[in-house]
């Protein structure tokens, strides 16, 4: 068995826009790769703007959506063609998601505690209703909550925290590895988000849950993730130890990205004004790099090359600035090729 | 006289079903005020009224929601007036000319089948009768280029645009016709934090020129630092804090105000941040005396039976709270009587 929990190879997704004949094509997601170590468990963060991809990125490794080109592999199995049911409830056992609206998720006509109590069902885990409950019970204890708080209630009847933490118990019944946290903090409001974040770093500390976090919130990213990958127009320009990434960034989208996090002190505002995206399409079909129209030090070849991930100080980093030099140390070294 | 006065406000959501009456309890018994020219912040979890509240401000009174008490007393350029007494026809030329108001969620404010001129046409068309076509077409123009966004969006329809964009086109609609007081309803919420700051920035723009006062409501307190300079702290449908911003931040009062502002994550800073123990109590059925005294570490006997009053207890620092006064709060019973009658 491979040592490795999730293996993203050159993942590429395109999605066609307009008519059969007319349309243009988008790739949401462009060639990205990344591995999770399943001997350790992290917390993995995807950030970046809206229409980033990061969402698509993670409706592939869900199964819901299948790969243009490229493959996903979970301990050693390719996942991301799987025609079998019996293998698709396997999969799903094992990675399971947490969606950004905890309003939205649930049904306001069905009682909260159905849900937990269907999931139990749906993976044959138990088979009576004692068995189930059981299970049910754990799985609320674990972030925080009693059958009896949501048992018969109905989702207005619960706060917006307590329904996320249901939602959150609700994917653990299955005891899965891996979860797919999309936005899970974005509709909560700030005193809530706390409580939700700090559960998934006690997720991962007591239950060994590897979490794949996507957020734009890059405040609480930074409060609980171990790695981060900073996503642009399908691209990951940057991805690395987090305390590297975000405290001393190299790609200029990342410093831009971290200036404008408001940071909670009424003394550090901001100064100068920022150059906003344009169009959206227009950037997602560009050929060099994408950031090409905003970068405060954008050079020539920016505009008709795309760069090249390269190592630098502990992460990758997708940026001319950077494989430019590395390209001159290459040269220089005598002996390389 | 301030600007905006308002006094002993109460607003419930009362319905009847099946012969019981339920009262939502959303604003309740409200006085602050707002002086010209200021930026005011308002914060609060969700469900605690900051909407309703804002809805009350601009007479948008739908049932059922009901004004139980209280007046909102606007005073600006020699006109004198409570807002909640207007007649339909003062109400309409008021509202959107000299009181705008920037809705909650733009991606559904903008009608998905019109063009976005037509829109800007509509506004002003209703409250510029005397103008002629050119005169409105280039005040638009001239508006849109201002606030830096590109003159394709007047011809494009709201699905065209991204969020942020389309969030962009609303502030500028509802400031095209410079009006006094602004009202934004969570302007920055759903958005990503480069269109987050270019909105607080436009936001900021329209302040330097324009000169008006804002309210901006919104959850997010890192927001608020970067735009307001009064802070108010609402909870359950009362204002429990309302202070300087930089008093705010650095010596919060009311407990609750600082377990919020203590559990803000800051970059650079792993510390583990907690937040208020238990849960948000339920409007249609609050605790009684003061709202947060089933979550409060400091909570005495006298708070769950008496509401504490908003005083001023340092010089702009108001704060309700037994802990810094033992003043009590009045004209509990009188609303009681009203939803009884």
């Amino acid at each position: 068995m491979s040592r490795k929990l999730l293996e993203v190879k050159s993942v590429v997704k395109i999605f066609h826009i307009g008519g059969r004949f007319l349309g243009t094509k988008l790739k949401a997601v462009n060639n990205v790769s990344f591995d999770i170590d399943s001997e350790k468990p992290e917390i993995l963060t995807f950030a970046g703007e809206t229409g980033s991809g990061k969402t698509t990125l993670a409706r592939m490794i869900l199964g819901l959506e299948q790969p243009t080109s490229g493959e996903i592999t979970y301990k050693g199995k390719n996942v991301s063609h799987i025609q079998k049911r019996e293998e698709l409830l396997e999969y799903m056992k094992e990675v399971q998601p947490i969606f950004q609206n905890p309003f939205e998720t649930f049904n306001p006509l069905r009682k909260v505690d159905s849900y937990l109590f269907e999931t139990a069902g749906n993976y044959n885990l138990a088979k009576t209703k004692g068995e189930k409950a059981k299970l049910v019970e754990e799985a609320l204890k674990s972030v925080g909550l009693t059958l009896n708080e949501v048992q018969g209630r109905y989702p207005n009847e619960l706060s917006g925290g307590q329904l996320q933490r249901t939602s959150v118990a609700r994917a653990l019944i299955t005891r899965p590895s891996l979860l797919i946290a999309d936005e899970p903090v974005s509709m909560v409001d700030a005193s809530l988000r706390m409580s939700i974040v700090n559960l998934f770093s006690d997720l991962k500390e007591e239950y060994n849950v590897t979490v794949l976090y996507i957020t734009h919130d890059l405040a609480t990213a930074y409060y609980i993730s171990d790695r981060i990958a900073i996503m642009l127009r399908g691209d990951v320009v940057e991805f690395g130890n987090i305390d590297k990434v975000m405290l001393s960034p190299l790609h200029p989208y990342t410093q831009i990205l971290l200036k404008s996090v408001p940071q909670p002190d009424p003394e550090g505002t901001w100064k100068e004004d920022i150059k906003l995206s344009s169009l959206e399409v227009k950037e997602f079909s560009r050929l060099g790099c994408k950031f090409y129209e905003r970068c405060p030090s954008a050079m020539k070849i920016c505009e008709e090359v795309e760069p090249l991930s390269v190592f630098r100080d502990g992460r990758e980093v997708k940026c001319h600035l950077y494989s430019e030099e590395f390209k001159k140390e290459e040269e220089t070294l005598p002996g390389s090729f | 006289m301030s600007l905006l006065e308002v006094e002993n406000l109460s607003a419930y959501y009362i319905t009847h079903a099946y012969g019981v009456q339920r009262d939502v309890r959303a604003v309740d018994n409200i006085t602050f005020s707002m002086e010209e020219n200021e930026i005011v912040g308002l914060a609060g979890e969700s469900g605690c009224g900051k909407s309703t509240l804002i809805k009350v401000l601009l007479a948008i009174i739908k049932p059922p929601l009901r004004v139980l008490s209280g007046q909102v007393n606007y005073s600006y350029d020699g006109k004198k007036f409570n807002l909640l007494t207007l007649e339909r026809e003062q109400l309409r030329k008021v509202q959107w000319e000299d009181i705008s108001y920037i809705p909650q969620g733009s991606m559904s404010t903008l009608n998905p089948v019109r063009k976005i001129r037509k829109t800007f046409e509509d506004v002003i068309k209703a409250h510029k009768k005397s103008e002629s076509r050119e005169e409105y077409e280039r005040l638009m123009e001239e508006h849109i280029k201002y606030l830096g966004l590109p003159l394709e969006v007047l011809d494009s329809y709201p699905h065209q645009l991204s969020g942020g964009m389309r969030q962009r086109t609303t502030i500028a609609l509802a400031t095209i016709l410079k009006p006094k007081i602004i009202f934004a309803d969570e302007p920055t919420t759903a958005l990503d934090v480069v269109v987050q700051r270019g909105v607080i920035q436009m936001l900021k723009q329209l302040h330097e020129e324009q000169k008006n006062t804002m309210l901006i409501v919104t959850h997010d307190m890192a927001v608020h630092a970067n735009v307001a300079e009064k802070i108010a702290i609402m909870y359950a449908g009362k204002i429990v804090e309302i202070a300087e911003k930089k008093e705010l931040f650095t010596a919060p009062k009311h407990p609750y105000s600082q377990f919020l502002i203590q559990s803000l994550p800051r970059i650079g800073d792993k510390r583990r941040r907690t937040s208020a123990p238990g849960n948000p109590p339920s409007l249609a059925d609050p605790p009684p005396g003061c709202r947060f005294h089933p979550r409060c570490p400091y909570a005495k006997d006298v708070c769950k039976r008496y509401i504490p009053k908003l005083i001023e207890y340092e010089e702009s620092h108001n704060i309700a709270c037994f802990l810094y006064s033992s003043e009590i709060e009045e004209g509990e019973e009188i609303v009681q009587e009203i939803i009884r009658s």
